[in-house]
């Protein structure tokens, strides 16, 4: 009797991705990632460039004129929801388009319905949002390059 | 407002319909809008039911001198139960071989008769250099826009249950030439009391150079901030085509997108008077983005934008121009929930404007101009969006003598 249950354990731990666990004996599964908490569309509030809608999804970011002559595609490489960073590489683009670059790193500030995003070309490392909620420095209303300002459309 | 059908019309008095003049069609102004603008130019008529006695019949409009413009005067509203009464539109003036004198258009505001008359209004058309007075970029809603004509129709004002109101006088045309603006048109009230006062006429002549063009600053969000700065460029271009701002004289603009109103009122406020800038004029908006981000209402907006009025009163500012958001959206009007907030938000920040009278704060609507294809993203101007926005706020300005 008790050589049988010692079988029978040895066999159960035999088992690939049984035993062990604390809590029971489902393999143990991949969390979905997160949706990017930036996916939507959004419309461009300012400073500086022509009126546009970002939409982003969570492999894919499309800058689109809304006069419609100029248009820039992105696929999203990652994306960290806490830091509120997405790295970005170039696709294709039409016309006069922003941003510019192979690739760009890119933080973001989300407040509401309010998203400022600053991008910097490469990969090497994130720029910060300086000003969020505004894209002009404070000091004299300029507007920061490279920083955008939008309103997540409806 | 009544929604009775009109019981009678009466023309205006007959004139050859102008041509659109060379500069309306440098704007490439449709054919359409012109003729809108003529239309509502010409004249609208009040009218009453009239079930009872015939009322007093509103007063002619003015005519308009070579010189600049006298005012037509007011339309004056009918009696206790009567019938319709209708106010007579002035008629443009006519040109002077050294510029043209713009015509203003007198307002008809008759109103009475128990459905309520309509207070009409029309739309000056002044005279041109070349003697006609040509509407060109009007305004379909808000009345016809004269084509190099200085004069400025009358507003009707709405009748009241009580009597219907005469018509707001039309403002007499710049000696200068502008563009002449049809008024908007009023709409009479129930008929019963005796009818509003008569309207008077002024002086269509505005004192020039009064104003430094750093003096008018423009404040707000995206809608005046966004590039291209299709408004601003629009009124510019208007002023600097009535001798009223020099080829590279610019107004200043502090708006910056997506500020809300409390960021108007205090951040942009104080950008706007750094190192002591002299403000004499405000062109404005405010409480959008606390709606885009807010909920169902602003609470707070009304009480934002008196405080600000009261800073304002207190550095000098003599004029407000604030702008009623047109309607949101992609057709205008397509998003509800925004257009919601805005006609919940907006009624207190009517009356806050209308009730400022240092600085006198001039509430310019923005919904009747704003069409099919002055928007594309539903909340910023397109290049006609610019225009017809820039057209109405300057029509606004020489209505009234604002840094003319």
């Amino acid at each position: 009797m008790k050589s049988r249950a010692l079988l029978a354990t040895l066999a159960l731990l035999a088992l690939p991705g049984c035993g062990g666990g604390s809590g029971g004996n489902t393999p143990a599964a991949t969390p979905p990632s997160k949706p990017f908490e930036i996916d939507g569309a959004w419309i461009y509030l300012g400073p500086s460039d022509e009126p546009h809608i970002l939409t982003v999804t969570d492999s894919s970011m499309v800058y689109t004129a809304v006069a419609g002559d100029w248009s820039s595609n992105w696929t999203i490489k990652a994306y960290d929801d806490d830091l509120h960073h997405f790295q970005a590489a170039f696709d294709a683009g039409t016309g006069t388009y922003v941003p510019v670059g192979a690739s760009l790193s890119g933080a973001y500030d989300l407040n509401g319905t309010v998203l400022t995003v600053q991008v910097a070309q490469g990969l090497t490392s994130y720029p910060q949002v300086e000003d969020a909620g505004t894209c002009t420095a404070a000091a004299d209303g300029t507007p920061v390059p490279d920083c955008r300002l939008y309103i997540k459309q409806n | 407002m009544s929604n009775q059908p009109l019981k009678s019309r009466k023309s205006a008095p007959s004139r050859e319909v102008p041509t659109p003049s060379p500069s309306a069609a440098r704007r490439g102004t449709s054919g359409v809008t012109w003729i809108a603008a003529v239309a509502i130019g010409g004249a609208f008529v009040a009218c009453g039911n009239n079930s009872s006695a015939p009322g007093t019949t509103g007063g002619s409009g003015g005519t308009t001198s070579a010189s600049g413009g006298t005012l037509g005067a007011a339309g004056k509203g009918g009696g206790t139960g009567t019938g319709g009464v209708v106010g007579t539109g002035g008629t443009g003036g006519t040109a002077s071989p050294t510029g043209g004198s713009g015509g203003s258009g007198g307002s008809t505001g008759g109103s009475g008769g128990t459905t309520g008359g309509t207070g009409g209004t029309t739309g000056g058309t002044g005279g041109s250099v070349t003697g006609s007075g040509g509407s060109s970029a009007g305004a379909p809603a808000s009345g016809g826009t004269g084509g190099s004509s200085a004069g400025t129709g009358g507003s009707g004002q709405a009748g009241r249950s009580a009597g219907g109101a005469g018509g707001a006088p039309g403002s007499g045309g710049s000696s200068q030439g502008g563009r002449g603006s049809g008024g908007v048109s009023g709409t009479g009230g129930g008929g019963g009391a005796p009818g509003g006062s008569s309207g008077s006429g002024s002086s269509g002549t505005c004192q020039k150079g009064q104003t430094k063009p750093s003096e008018v600053v423009i404040m707000g969000e995206s809608f005046y901030a966004i590039a291209p700065q299709y408004i601003q460029n629009r009124i510019q271009d208007d002023a600097r085509m009535a001798g009223s701002l020099g080829a590279n004289d610019t107004y200043r603009n502090v708006a910056v997108s997506g500020q809300n109103m409390d960021y108007i009122a205090t951040t942009e406020w104080t950008a706007a008077t750094q190192g002591g800038a002299s403000v004499k004029l405000v062109i404005m908006d405010g409480g959008g983005i606390d709606c885009l981000t807010g909920g169902s209402t602003c609470s707070t907006c009304a009480s934002t934008f008196q405080t600000l009025l009261g800073k304002m009163a207190t550095a000098g500012v003599k004029d407000v121009i604030y702008t009623r958001y047109p309607e949101p959206g992609n057709p205008p009007g397509s998003n509800t929930s925004l257009k919601a907030c805005l006609d919940a938000t907006m009624p207190n920040m009517q009356t806050v404007c209308e009730g400022s009278t240092s600085p006198v704060c001039h509430w310019v609507d923005l919904r009747p101009v704003w069409v099919n294809g002055d928007t594309t993203d539903g909340l910023h101007p397109t290049e006609s969006g610019g225009e017809h926005v820039g057209d109405l706020i300057w029509s606004e300005m020489v209505k009234d003598c604002l840094a003319q």
